[in-house]
């Protein structure tokens, strides 16, 4: 990796969890209170997100001829399928029990929320376990 | 003052511990408040939600004494008092936004400059890449992305500790959601994120942001199974 591609991605993350933190999604107790109908400014964090990101989706590719520091831009794989319904099933129970998603469960870290590495440990497990499931069923890789 | 959950707002040994967090609240941009005035601006703004707060406050100083939250509010504040009956957003909605720009402006960063879509979960099974030989980690789609997903990790650690550094509070964040909770929920969500090949911000931000429909189909039911989950682990009597 070049330094200026590390620079860039690297900026990028500082953005990304400064806003998880300005946004209070460090905090599990704030997500949880959007699940319980108590406070629905988590609509508002993806909201905002979502539409600075389509922006940028939209019309980056149609701007510019490729991005500054790479030859193309990726375009997110994407496939409605069992996998897809299913696992975010059992995200959302994850996500209900915990008010951790991975995102935030990496930038608490940087607030002190040092709890959240129990979390980031399960879910670095929870990976695993679903890498060594997919190798033992003979099914396509994503 | 103390709150229950053991921080204690502000610091000890800071002299006129309400002039110092009142100053703190002057201070900043009005949208940024730590999670420590967020919690008492719910208790005086909202008397709907009064019952979410889990950490009553403890006068210190005057033991025995009530905490006045009336000292607390800054004075643009003091309009609301007793008037925000009923809201969306018992903790106001100006930072929430504010923070959703941000998360969009760092994806997209990310996209202009390198083209690469960053969502959180990746990064989780990527890793595994470095340390397992299974085939399924040894995916070129995990070696080949596996080094700029921990870089970018890492800067969302930095960017939430400049954040602690600048406007957080002086102790950080410190959640009190039992460990047990974190750990079970941790291992559900790492399971399903990476079986479902998205989370919150790679369905829910770039997924969408994508108009994928798969991952609007994956949010509306992660959404679902949250809520079903969140309200039944209160019910049973969790946090």
């Amino acid at each position: 990796m070049t330094l200026a591609k590390f620079l860039a991605v690297i900026a990028s993350g500082i953005l990304f969890g400064f806003g998880l933190a300005v946004a209070s999604m460090i905090s599990p107790e704030v997500v949880l209170s959007f699940l319980r109908f108590r406070d629905f400014g988590l609509m508002l964090v993806m909201g905002g997100a979502v539409c600075v990101t389509l922006l940028a989706y939209r019309y980056a590719p149609r701007l510019l001829s490729r991005p500054w520091l790479e030859e193309q831009f990726s375009v997110r794989p994407s496939a409605l399928d069992r996998d897809t319904v299913l696992g975010a099933a059992i995200f959302g129970m994850g996500w209900g029990l915990c008010g951790v998603c991975p995102g935030p469960a990496i930038a608490g870290l940087g607030a002190g929320n040092w709890p959240l590495l129990v979390a980031v440990a399960g879910i670095a497990v929870g990976a695993y376990a679903q890498g060594w499931l997919q190798d033992r069923t003979p099914v396509r890789h994503h | 003052m103390r709150c229950l959950d053991g921080h204690i707002y502000p610091p000890a040994g800071q002299p006129g511990y309400f002039a110092d967090s009142a100053y703190q609240v002057w201070r900043r941009p009005r949208w940024v408040y730590s999670i420590a005035e967020l919690q008492l601006d719910r208790e005086i703004d909202s008397p709907l939600t009064a019952n979410l707060c889990r950490w009553p406050m403890v006068n210190d100083s005057h033991p025995g004494f009530p905490v006045s939250p009336t000292v607390m509010l800054p004075a643009s504040k003091q309009n609301l008092r007793g008037k925000m009956t009923v809201s969306l957003f018992p903790l106001g909605w100006g930072h929430y936004l504010a923070g959703g720009l941000l998360i969009g402006a760092g994806v997209s960063l990310l996209f202009i400059l390198t083209g690469w879509i960053g969502g959180m979960s990746t990064v989780f099974s990527s890793t595994w890449s470095y340390v397992s030989r299974r085939p399924f980690f040894q995916q070129p789609r995990f070696i080949e992305t596996r080094a700029w997903r921990l870089v970018f990790a890492l800067g969302l650690i930095l960017g939430a500790a400049l954040w602690w550094q600048w406007l957080g509070p002086v102790g950080g964040i410190r959640t009190s959601v039992p460990l047990w909770q974190l750990g079970a929920g941790g291992v559900l969500v790492g399971f399903g994120a990476r079986l479902s090949n998205g989370c919150t911000s790679g369905h829910g931000i770039c997924g969408l942001a994508s108009f994928q429909w798969p991952s609007l189909m994956a949010v509306l039911t992660f959404m679902v199974t949250g809520f079903i989950t969140a309200n039944l682990v209160l019910f049973l009597g969790g946090h």
